[in-house]
Protein backbone atom coordinates (compact mmCIF):
# COMPACT_ATOMS: atom_id res chain seq x y z
CA UNK A 1 0.00 0.00 0.00
CA UNK A 2 1.46 3.30 -0.81
CA UNK A 3 0.60 6.58 1.12
CA UNK A 4 -2.13 7.68 -1.24
CA UNK A 5 -3.90 4.63 -0.94
CA UNK A 6 -3.54 3.32 -4.26
CA UNK A 7 -2.72 -0.41 -4.74
CA UNK A 8 0.78 -0.98 -6.58
CA UNK A 9 -1.26 -3.18 -9.02
CA UNK A 10 -4.69 -3.44 -8.93
CA UNK A 11 -6.81 -7.17 -9.98
CA UNK A 12 -7.84 -4.84 -13.31
CA UNK A 13 -4.38 -4.26 -14.31
CA UNK A 14 -3.14 -7.98 -13.95
CA UNK A 15 -5.24 -9.99 -16.53
CA UNK A 16 -4.00 -7.55 -19.83
CA UNK A 17 -0.69 -8.16 -18.53
CA UNK A 18 -1.05 -11.67 -18.39
CA UNK A 19 -2.28 -11.72 -21.77
CA UNK A 20 0.52 -9.27 -22.58
CA UNK A 21 3.53 -11.51 -21.11
CA UNK A 22 1.91 -14.70 -22.45
CA UNK A 23 1.63 -13.44 -26.15
CA UNK A 24 5.39 -12.28 -25.75
CA UNK A 25 6.62 -16.02 -25.04
CA UNK A 26 4.88 -17.30 -27.37
CA UNK A 27 5.78 -14.80 -30.56
CA UNK A 28 9.20 -15.23 -28.89
CA UNK A 29 8.95 -19.07 -29.11
CA UNK A 30 7.60 -19.06 -32.27
CA UNK A 31 10.10 -17.01 -33.78
CA UNK A 32 13.57 -18.29 -31.93
CA UNK A 33 12.96 -21.65 -32.36
CA UNK A 34 14.04 -24.40 -34.48
CA UNK A 35 11.55 -24.56 -37.57
CA UNK A 36 11.48 -27.27 -39.96
CA UNK A 37 12.91 -26.66 -43.27
CA UNK A 38 11.07 -26.67 -46.40
CA UNK A 39 12.95 -27.90 -49.97
CA UNK A 40 12.39 -25.50 -53.01
CA UNK A 41 12.40 -27.53 -56.42
CA UNK A 42 13.55 -25.16 -59.48
CA UNK A 43 13.61 -26.92 -62.77
CA UNK A 44 15.34 -24.43 -65.70
CA UNK A 45 16.27 -22.02 -63.05
CA UNK A 46 12.15 -21.68 -62.00
CA UNK A 47 10.76 -22.34 -58.89
CA UNK A 48 8.53 -25.57 -59.99
CA UNK A 49 7.05 -26.39 -56.28
CA UNK A 50 8.08 -26.26 -52.58
CA UNK A 51 7.27 -28.94 -50.18
CA UNK A 52 7.62 -29.61 -46.66
CA UNK A 53 10.67 -31.87 -44.95
CA UNK A 54 8.18 -32.81 -42.55
CA UNK A 55 6.33 -35.11 -45.17
CA UNK A 56 7.06 -37.92 -46.44
CA UNK A 57 7.23 -39.03 -49.92
CA UNK A 58 8.47 -39.08 -53.33
CA UNK A 59 7.63 -36.58 -56.15
CA UNK A 60 8.60 -36.93 -59.73
CA UNK A 61 9.95 -33.94 -61.45
CA UNK A 62 11.40 -32.88 -64.81
CA UNK A 63 8.52 -34.85 -67.12
CA UNK A 64 9.82 -37.66 -64.96
CA UNK A 65 13.42 -37.93 -65.41
CA UNK A 66 13.81 -37.51 -61.21
CA UNK A 67 12.85 -38.84 -58.23
CA UNK A 68 12.83 -36.50 -55.37
CA UNK A 69 12.33 -38.41 -52.14
CA UNK A 70 11.37 -36.53 -48.99
CA UNK A 71 12.30 -38.62 -45.84
CA UNK A 72 13.26 -38.05 -42.33
CA UNK A 73 13.06 -34.31 -42.49
CA UNK A 74 15.59 -34.13 -45.69
CA UNK A 75 15.19 -34.59 -49.72
CA UNK A 76 17.25 -36.84 -51.96
CA UNK A 77 17.37 -37.98 -55.60
CA UNK A 78 16.27 -41.32 -55.05
CA UNK A 79 16.41 -41.85 -59.12
CA UNK A 80 17.39 -39.86 -62.35
CA UNK A 81 17.51 -40.58 -65.72
CA UNK A 82 20.64 -38.72 -66.06
CA UNK A 83 24.23 -40.51 -67.25
CA UNK A 84 26.79 -39.51 -64.21
CA UNK A 85 24.30 -39.74 -61.25
CA UNK A 86 26.04 -36.73 -59.35
CA UNK A 87 22.88 -36.07 -58.09
CA UNK A 88 22.11 -39.51 -56.78
CA UNK A 89 25.36 -39.16 -55.22
CA UNK A 90 25.03 -35.94 -53.73
CA UNK A 91 22.59 -37.39 -51.20
CA UNK A 92 20.33 -36.22 -48.57
CA UNK A 93 20.24 -32.63 -47.78
CA UNK A 94 18.41 -31.46 -45.03
CA UNK A 95 20.08 -27.43 -43.80
CA UNK A 96 20.40 -24.50 -45.63
CA UNK A 97 23.25 -24.37 -46.93
CA UNK A 98 22.97 -27.64 -48.87
CA UNK A 99 21.35 -28.28 -51.96
CA UNK A 100 20.94 -30.67 -55.07
CA UNK A 101 22.46 -30.09 -58.53
CA UNK A 102 21.21 -32.22 -61.57
CA UNK A 103 23.14 -30.67 -64.69
CA UNK A 104 21.60 -32.55 -67.43
CA UNK A 105 18.37 -31.94 -66.14
CA UNK A 106 18.29 -28.48 -65.08
CA UNK A 107 17.37 -29.24 -62.09
CA UNK A 108 18.07 -27.72 -58.31
CA UNK A 109 16.77 -28.49 -55.35
CA UNK A 110 17.98 -26.46 -52.34
CA UNK A 111 16.66 -25.93 -48.57
CA UNK A 112 15.28 -22.79 -46.93
CA UNK A 113 15.08 -22.61 -43.58
CA UNK A 114 15.68 -19.57 -41.04
CA UNK A 115 17.91 -21.97 -38.27
CA UNK A 116 20.91 -20.71 -39.86
CA UNK A 117 23.53 -19.19 -37.52
CA UNK A 118 27.44 -17.52 -37.62
CA UNK A 119 28.54 -20.64 -36.82
CA UNK A 120 27.34 -22.28 -39.94
CA UNK A 121 28.90 -23.37 -42.75
CA UNK A 122 29.19 -20.98 -45.74
CA UNK A 123 30.14 -23.29 -48.42
CA UNK A 124 30.44 -27.29 -49.15
CA UNK A 125 33.24 -28.28 -51.35
CA UNK B 1 13.88 8.15 -13.31
CA UNK B 2 11.95 11.66 -13.95
CA UNK B 3 10.64 9.71 -16.96
CA UNK B 4 9.63 6.91 -15.29
CA UNK B 5 7.80 8.80 -12.96
CA UNK B 6 5.61 9.99 -15.53
CA UNK B 7 4.00 6.82 -15.75
CA UNK B 8 0.76 6.20 -13.50
CA UNK B 9 1.77 2.79 -12.20
CA UNK B 10 4.30 0.29 -12.63
CA UNK B 11 1.66 -1.87 -14.18
CA UNK B 12 1.85 0.49 -16.89
CA UNK B 13 6.04 0.24 -17.20
CA UNK B 14 5.31 -3.42 -17.53
CA UNK B 15 2.39 -3.35 -20.06
CA UNK B 16 4.90 -1.00 -22.51
CA UNK B 17 8.37 -3.06 -21.97
CA UNK B 18 5.87 -6.47 -23.15
CA UNK B 19 4.69 -4.54 -26.06
CA UNK B 20 8.22 -3.11 -26.73
CA UNK B 21 9.32 -6.87 -26.47
CA UNK B 22 6.65 -7.79 -28.69
CA UNK B 23 6.95 -5.11 -31.56
CA UNK B 24 10.72 -6.09 -31.91
CA UNK B 25 10.53 -9.58 -32.39
CA UNK B 26 8.81 -9.22 -34.80
CA UNK B 27 10.60 -7.09 -36.88
CA UNK B 28 13.21 -8.61 -39.68
CA UNK B 29 17.18 -7.99 -39.47
CA UNK B 30 17.48 -4.87 -41.75
CA UNK B 31 20.47 -4.33 -40.58
CA UNK B 32 22.27 -5.54 -44.11
CA UNK B 33 21.62 -5.57 -47.64
CA UNK B 34 21.50 -9.12 -48.63
CA UNK B 35 21.25 -10.42 -52.22
CA UNK B 36 20.84 -14.33 -53.66
CA UNK B 37 21.89 -15.05 -57.56
CA UNK B 38 22.34 -18.13 -59.20
CA UNK B 39 23.28 -20.01 -62.54
CA UNK B 40 24.32 -22.48 -64.24
CA UNK B 41 27.85 -22.23 -65.99
CA UNK B 42 31.21 -24.36 -66.28
CA UNK B 43 29.20 -27.50 -66.31
CA UNK B 44 28.36 -26.75 -62.37
CA UNK B 45 26.16 -24.96 -60.34
CA UNK B 46 26.79 -21.39 -59.30
CA UNK B 47 25.68 -19.45 -56.15
CA UNK B 48 26.35 -16.10 -54.96
CA UNK B 49 25.42 -14.39 -51.77
CA UNK B 50 26.03 -10.93 -51.23
CA UNK B 51 26.05 -8.54 -48.30
CA UNK B 52 26.34 -5.05 -47.70
CA UNK B 53 25.92 -2.39 -45.01
CA UNK B 54 23.86 -0.01 -46.75
CA UNK B 55 20.66 -1.93 -49.20
CA UNK B 56 19.46 -4.80 -50.67
CA UNK B 57 20.12 -2.67 -54.63
CA UNK B 58 24.40 -2.78 -54.05
CA UNK B 59 24.07 -6.61 -52.87
CA UNK B 60 21.72 -7.23 -55.72
CA UNK B 61 24.04 -5.58 -58.33
CA UNK B 62 27.37 -7.20 -56.57
CA UNK B 63 25.01 -11.00 -57.03
CA UNK B 64 23.83 -10.19 -60.46
CA UNK B 65 26.99 -9.12 -61.65
CA UNK B 66 29.27 -12.54 -60.22
CA UNK B 67 26.89 -14.26 -62.32
CA UNK B 68 26.99 -12.10 -65.50
CA UNK B 69 30.53 -12.79 -65.41
CA UNK B 70 30.42 -16.47 -64.96
CA UNK B 71 27.81 -16.22 -67.48
CA UNK B 72 30.31 -14.33 -70.41
CA UNK B 73 33.01 -16.49 -69.91
CA UNK B 74 31.22 -20.06 -69.90
CA UNK B 75 30.23 -18.87 -73.52
CA UNK B 76 33.52 -17.73 -74.50
CA UNK B 77 35.22 -20.95 -72.98
CA UNK B 78 32.74 -22.79 -74.37
CA UNK B 79 33.92 -21.82 -78.08
CA UNK B 80 36.86 -23.71 -77.63
CA UNK B 81 35.29 -26.69 -77.17
CA UNK B 82 33.87 -26.92 -80.85
CA UNK B 83 36.57 -24.31 -82.48
CA UNK B 84 40.23 -25.00 -82.96
CA UNK B 85 42.14 -22.44 -80.97
CA UNK B 86 43.92 -20.59 -83.85
CA UNK B 87 40.19 -19.79 -84.99
CA UNK B 88 38.81 -18.71 -81.47
CA UNK B 89 38.52 -14.59 -81.31
CA UNK B 90 39.69 -13.32 -78.14
CA UNK B 91 37.16 -10.00 -77.95
CA UNK B 92 37.72 -8.68 -74.34
CA UNK B 93 41.97 -11.05 -74.34
CA UNK B 94 40.21 -13.58 -71.60
CA UNK B 95 41.72 -16.39 -73.24
CA UNK B 96 45.08 -14.46 -73.72
CA UNK B 97 45.15 -13.60 -70.35
CA UNK B 98 44.10 -17.24 -68.55
CA UNK B 99 46.28 -18.88 -71.39
CA UNK B 100 49.68 -16.41 -69.91
CA UNK B 101 48.72 -16.95 -66.54
CA UNK B 102 48.93 -20.82 -66.49
CA UNK B 103 52.12 -20.32 -69.05
CA UNK B 104 53.85 -18.74 -66.13
CA UNK B 105 52.42 -21.24 -63.25
CA UNK B 106 53.23 -24.01 -65.84
CA UNK B 107 57.12 -22.38 -65.51
CA UNK B 108 56.92 -21.73 -61.53
CA UNK B 109 55.21 -24.97 -60.51
CA UNK B 110 55.23 -27.75 -63.33
CA UNK B 111 53.79 -28.77 -66.50
CA UNK B 112 50.98 -31.33 -65.18
CA UNK B 113 47.91 -28.96 -66.25
CA UNK B 114 47.90 -28.00 -70.04
CA UNK B 115 45.18 -25.98 -71.36
CA UNK B 116 45.78 -27.45 -75.11
CA UNK B 117 44.08 -30.98 -74.27
CA UNK B 118 41.09 -29.72 -75.57
CA UNK B 119 40.60 -32.22 -78.69
CA UNK B 120 41.80 -35.60 -75.96
CA UNK B 121 38.43 -33.67 -73.28
CA UNK B 122 36.28 -34.06 -76.16
CA UNK B 123 37.11 -37.11 -77.20
CA UNK B 124 36.72 -38.79 -73.77
CA UNK B 125 33.55 -36.95 -73.56
CA UNK B 126 34.05 -36.06 -70.13
CA UNK B 127 31.94 -32.98 -69.91
CA UNK B 128 29.53 -34.71 -72.41
CA UNK B 129 26.17 -36.56 -71.35
CA UNK B 130 27.22 -39.35 -72.74
CA UNK B 131 31.25 -39.85 -71.98
CA UNK B 132 33.05 -43.62 -72.93
CA UNK B 133 36.47 -44.91 -73.31
CA UNK B 134 37.85 -43.47 -77.00
CA UNK B 135 39.79 -46.33 -79.13
CA UNK B 136 43.38 -46.11 -78.36
CA UNK B 137 44.93 -44.87 -81.66
CA UNK B 138 42.67 -42.14 -81.12
CA UNK B 139 44.13 -41.44 -77.82
CA UNK B 140 47.66 -41.16 -79.24
CA UNK B 141 46.19 -38.99 -82.67
CA UNK B 142 44.72 -36.71 -80.18
CA UNK B 143 47.80 -36.72 -78.10
CA UNK B 144 49.55 -34.78 -81.25
CA UNK B 145 47.84 -31.49 -81.12
CA UNK B 146 49.47 -30.99 -77.39
CA UNK B 147 51.17 -27.81 -77.33
CA UNK B 148 52.82 -25.88 -74.59
CA UNK B 149 50.38 -23.71 -73.32
CA UNK B 150 52.61 -20.58 -73.09
CA UNK B 151 53.88 -20.99 -76.58
CA UNK B 152 52.39 -18.31 -78.42
CA UNK B 153 52.33 -15.97 -75.36
CA UNK B 154 48.74 -16.53 -75.69
CA UNK B 155 48.60 -15.45 -79.47
CA UNK B 156 45.51 -17.76 -80.69
CA UNK B 157 46.00 -17.67 -84.70
CA UNK B 158 49.70 -18.73 -84.17
CA UNK B 159 49.08 -22.57 -82.41
CA UNK B 160 49.35 -24.96 -84.59
CA UNK B 161 45.99 -26.36 -87.00
CA UNK B 162 44.24 -28.94 -85.25
CA UNK B 163 45.19 -27.40 -81.57
CA UNK B 164 41.86 -27.19 -79.03
CA UNK B 165 42.02 -25.51 -75.51
CA UNK B 166 39.91 -26.15 -73.07
CA UNK B 167 39.98 -24.09 -69.92
CA UNK B 168 38.12 -26.26 -67.79
CA UNK B 169 41.11 -26.32 -65.40
CA UNK B 170 41.33 -23.01 -64.58
CA UNK B 171 38.08 -21.28 -65.64
CA UNK B 172 36.08 -21.06 -62.54
CA UNK B 173 39.27 -19.59 -60.95
CA UNK B 174 39.52 -17.09 -63.58
CA UNK B 175 36.02 -16.14 -62.57
CA UNK B 176 36.67 -15.35 -59.51
CA UNK B 177 39.46 -13.28 -60.25
CA UNK B 178 37.19 -10.98 -62.75
CA UNK B 179 34.58 -11.25 -59.67
CA UNK B 180 37.14 -10.04 -57.07
CA UNK B 181 38.57 -7.09 -59.49
CA UNK B 182 35.22 -6.08 -60.04
CA UNK B 183 34.67 -6.18 -56.19
CA UNK B 184 37.67 -4.84 -54.93
CA UNK B 185 37.88 -1.97 -57.92
CA UNK B 186 34.38 -1.00 -57.56
CA UNK B 187 33.39 -1.82 -61.23
CA UNK B 188 29.64 -3.02 -59.58
CA UNK B 189 28.03 -0.08 -58.31
CA UNK B 190 30.12 2.77 -59.71
CA UNK B 191 29.16 4.74 -56.14
CA UNK B 192 31.45 5.25 -53.23
CA UNK B 193 29.54 2.86 -51.14
CA UNK B 194 30.96 -0.01 -49.47
CA UNK B 195 31.96 -2.44 -51.60
CA UNK B 196 35.51 -1.58 -51.82
CA UNK B 197 36.68 -3.64 -49.07
CA UNK B 198 36.03 -4.39 -45.38
CA UNK B 199 32.02 -3.41 -45.41
CA UNK B 200 30.51 -5.98 -47.95
CA UNK B 201 30.89 -9.33 -48.46
CA UNK B 202 30.46 -11.96 -51.46
CA UNK B 203 30.65 -15.93 -51.25
CA UNK B 204 30.74 -17.46 -54.57
CA UNK B 205 30.61 -21.15 -54.78
CA UNK B 206 30.72 -22.67 -58.43
CA UNK B 207 31.12 -26.19 -56.57
CA UNK B 208 34.73 -27.15 -56.65
CA UNK B 209 36.07 -23.59 -56.54
CA UNK B 210 34.99 -20.52 -54.43
CA UNK B 211 35.50 -16.71 -53.70
CA UNK B 212 35.55 -15.37 -50.06
CA UNK B 213 35.39 -11.79 -49.99
CA UNK B 214 35.57 -8.91 -47.39
CA UNK B 215 34.12 -9.93 -44.29
CA UNK B 216 30.68 -11.40 -42.67
CA UNK B 217 27.99 -9.05 -41.78
CA UNK B 218 28.91 -10.86 -37.87
CA UNK B 219 32.51 -10.61 -38.37
CA UNK B 220 33.15 -13.93 -38.07
CA UNK B 221 35.47 -16.29 -40.10
CA UNK B 222 34.17 -17.94 -43.39
CA UNK B 223 33.47 -21.86 -42.90
CA UNK B 224 33.87 -24.19 -45.58
CA UNK B 225 33.37 -27.47 -45.15
CA UNK B 226 35.30 -30.16 -47.27
CA UNK B 227 33.36 -33.05 -48.17
CA UNK B 228 34.88 -36.64 -47.56
CA UNK B 229 35.78 -38.45 -50.71
CA UNK B 230 34.90 -41.66 -49.65
CA UNK B 231 31.56 -39.98 -48.78
CA UNK B 232 30.86 -36.96 -50.47
CA UNK B 233 27.18 -36.71 -50.57
CA UNK B 234 26.86 -37.19 -46.50
CA UNK B 235 26.94 -35.05 -44.18
CA UNK B 236 30.21 -36.59 -42.39
CA UNK B 237 32.58 -34.36 -43.41
CA UNK B 238 36.17 -34.36 -44.19
CA UNK B 239 36.64 -30.96 -41.86
CA UNK B 240 36.37 -27.48 -41.72
CA UNK B 241 38.13 -24.69 -43.10
CA UNK B 242 37.55 -21.65 -41.02
CA UNK B 243 39.46 -18.30 -43.11
CA UNK B 244 39.84 -15.02 -43.75
CA UNK B 245 39.19 -13.62 -47.45
CA UNK B 246 40.30 -16.47 -49.93
CA UNK B 247 40.50 -18.03 -52.84
CA UNK B 248 39.73 -22.16 -52.12
CA UNK B 249 39.34 -25.41 -54.65
CA UNK B 250 39.48 -28.32 -54.74
CA UNK B 251 40.38 -31.36 -57.13
CA UNK B 252 39.24 -35.02 -56.61
CA UNK B 253 38.20 -38.12 -58.87
CA UNK B 254 35.03 -38.60 -56.54
CA UNK B 255 32.36 -36.62 -57.98
CA UNK B 256 33.00 -36.12 -62.18
CA UNK B 257 33.60 -40.22 -63.17
CA UNK B 258 31.92 -42.46 -64.96
CA UNK B 259 31.67 -46.36 -65.00
CA UNK B 260 32.80 -48.82 -68.21
CA UNK B 261 32.93 -52.84 -67.79
CA UNK B 262 33.31 -51.94 -64.19
CA UNK B 263 36.75 -49.53 -64.38
CA UNK B 264 36.13 -45.85 -63.13
CA UNK B 265 37.21 -43.22 -65.13
CA UNK B 266 37.89 -39.55 -63.29
CA UNK B 267 37.71 -36.51 -65.20
CA UNK B 268 40.82 -35.54 -64.94
CA UNK B 269 42.78 -36.44 -68.34
CA UNK B 270 46.90 -36.86 -67.71
CA UNK B 271 48.06 -34.98 -70.65
CA UNK B 272 50.93 -37.06 -71.49
CA UNK B 273 49.34 -40.45 -71.54
CA UNK B 274 45.71 -39.29 -72.64
CA UNK B 275 44.44 -41.46 -70.09
CA UNK B 276 42.19 -40.26 -67.12
CA UNK B 277 45.03 -39.94 -64.18
CA UNK B 278 45.79 -42.22 -61.46
CA UNK B 279 46.67 -40.89 -58.02
CA UNK B 280 47.29 -41.81 -54.87
CA UNK B 281 45.52 -38.97 -53.47
CA UNK B 282 41.56 -38.71 -53.48
CA UNK B 283 41.15 -34.95 -52.57
CA UNK B 284 43.27 -31.78 -52.56
CA UNK B 285 42.09 -28.30 -51.73
CA UNK B 286 44.02 -25.12 -51.71
CA UNK B 287 43.42 -22.15 -50.15
CA UNK B 288 45.21 -18.58 -52.00
CA UNK B 289 44.97 -15.62 -49.55
CA UNK B 290 43.08 -12.68 -51.98
CA UNK B 291 45.85 -11.07 -51.69
CA UNK B 292 48.01 -13.18 -54.17
CA UNK B 293 48.22 -11.81 -57.86
CA UNK B 294 45.41 -13.92 -59.86
CA UNK B 295 44.76 -16.04 -56.54
CA UNK B 296 41.27 -17.77 -58.38
CA UNK B 297 43.48 -19.85 -61.11
CA UNK B 298 46.58 -20.51 -58.97
CA UNK B 299 43.95 -22.07 -56.49
CA UNK B 300 41.98 -23.61 -59.04
CA UNK B 301 45.74 -24.86 -61.10
CA UNK B 302 47.50 -25.98 -58.05
CA UNK B 303 44.59 -28.09 -56.29
CA UNK B 304 44.49 -30.07 -59.81
CA UNK B 305 48.37 -30.21 -60.74
CA UNK B 306 48.99 -31.60 -56.92
CA UNK B 307 46.49 -33.67 -57.50
CA UNK B 308 47.43 -35.15 -60.32
CA UNK B 309 51.31 -35.55 -58.68
CA UNK B 310 50.11 -37.22 -55.80
CA UNK B 311 51.93 -37.84 -52.56
CA UNK B 312 55.44 -38.47 -54.36
CA UNK B 313 55.15 -34.79 -55.46
CA UNK B 314 53.42 -33.44 -52.60
CA UNK B 315 56.68 -32.40 -50.35
CA UNK B 316 57.42 -29.37 -52.11
CA UNK B 317 53.63 -27.69 -51.59
CA UNK B 318 53.27 -28.07 -48.32
CA UNK B 319 56.30 -26.22 -47.81
CA UNK B 320 55.30 -23.15 -50.30
CA UNK B 321 53.53 -19.62 -48.25
CA UNK B 322 52.04 -18.35 -50.89
CA UNK B 323 48.97 -20.89 -50.26
CA UNK B 324 47.70 -23.59 -48.07
CA UNK B 325 47.28 -27.33 -49.31
CA UNK B 326 44.93 -29.67 -47.53
CA UNK B 327 45.23 -33.39 -49.03
CA UNK B 328 44.01 -36.64 -48.22
CA UNK B 329 45.30 -39.72 -49.66
CA UNK B 330 44.24 -43.13 -50.23
CA UNK B 331 45.56 -44.39 -47.01
CA UNK B 332 43.14 -42.41 -45.22
CA UNK B 333 46.37 -39.60 -43.97
CA UNK B 334 45.52 -35.89 -44.23
CA UNK B 335 48.45 -33.56 -45.39
CA UNK B 336 48.08 -30.32 -44.27
CA UNK B 337 51.00 -26.92 -45.72
CA UNK B 338 53.50 -26.91 -42.99
CA UNK B 339 52.87 -23.26 -42.38
CA UNK B 340 48.79 -23.64 -41.87
CA UNK B 341 47.53 -21.76 -38.85
CA UNK B 342 46.41 -24.01 -36.14
CA UNK B 343 42.70 -22.92 -36.10
CA UNK B 344 42.88 -22.98 -39.97
CA UNK B 345 41.56 -26.28 -40.55
CA UNK B 346 39.83 -28.45 -38.24
CA UNK B 347 39.51 -32.55 -38.98
CA UNK B 348 35.60 -34.07 -38.28
CA UNK B 349 36.05 -37.50 -39.43
CA UNK B 350 37.43 -40.18 -37.74
CA UNK B 351 38.39 -42.20 -40.49
CA UNK B 352 41.36 -39.89 -40.96
CA UNK B 353 44.52 -39.12 -39.21
CA UNK B 354 46.96 -36.31 -39.73
CA UNK B 355 50.40 -37.83 -41.57
CA UNK B 356 53.12 -38.19 -39.21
Amino acid sequence: MRSDGRKLIKKTDLLPLLIIVSVTFLLLFAFSGEKPGYAEIYHNGELIRTCSLDDNGDIYVCGGNVRLTVSDGGIFVSESSCPDKTCVRTGRIHTGYQSIVCLPNKLLVKISDDNTNSNDIDVIM
Amino acid sequence: MNNLAKLKSIPDFLLITAAAIIISSCQPDNRNGAAEAEGFCFGTFISVKSFTDDNNSDAEKMSENAVQICERLDSVFSRSYTENANRLIDQDGCLKECLTTTASLNDKYGDGVNLTCGRITSLWGISSPKPAVPESDDIIKALGFIEDTGYHNGDLKDFSDGVMLDFGAVAKGYACDLIYRGITEDLYTGSEASLAGKNSCQIVSMGSTTLLCGEKPDKSSFKVAVKDPASPGGDNYLGIISCAQAFISTSGGYERFFVEDGIKYEHIIDVKTGYPIKTDLTSVTVIVPVRAENGGILSDFLSTLIYIGGTESLDRYLGDTEYYVIAADINGFIHKSRNMPEDMFSLKNEVYSYAQ
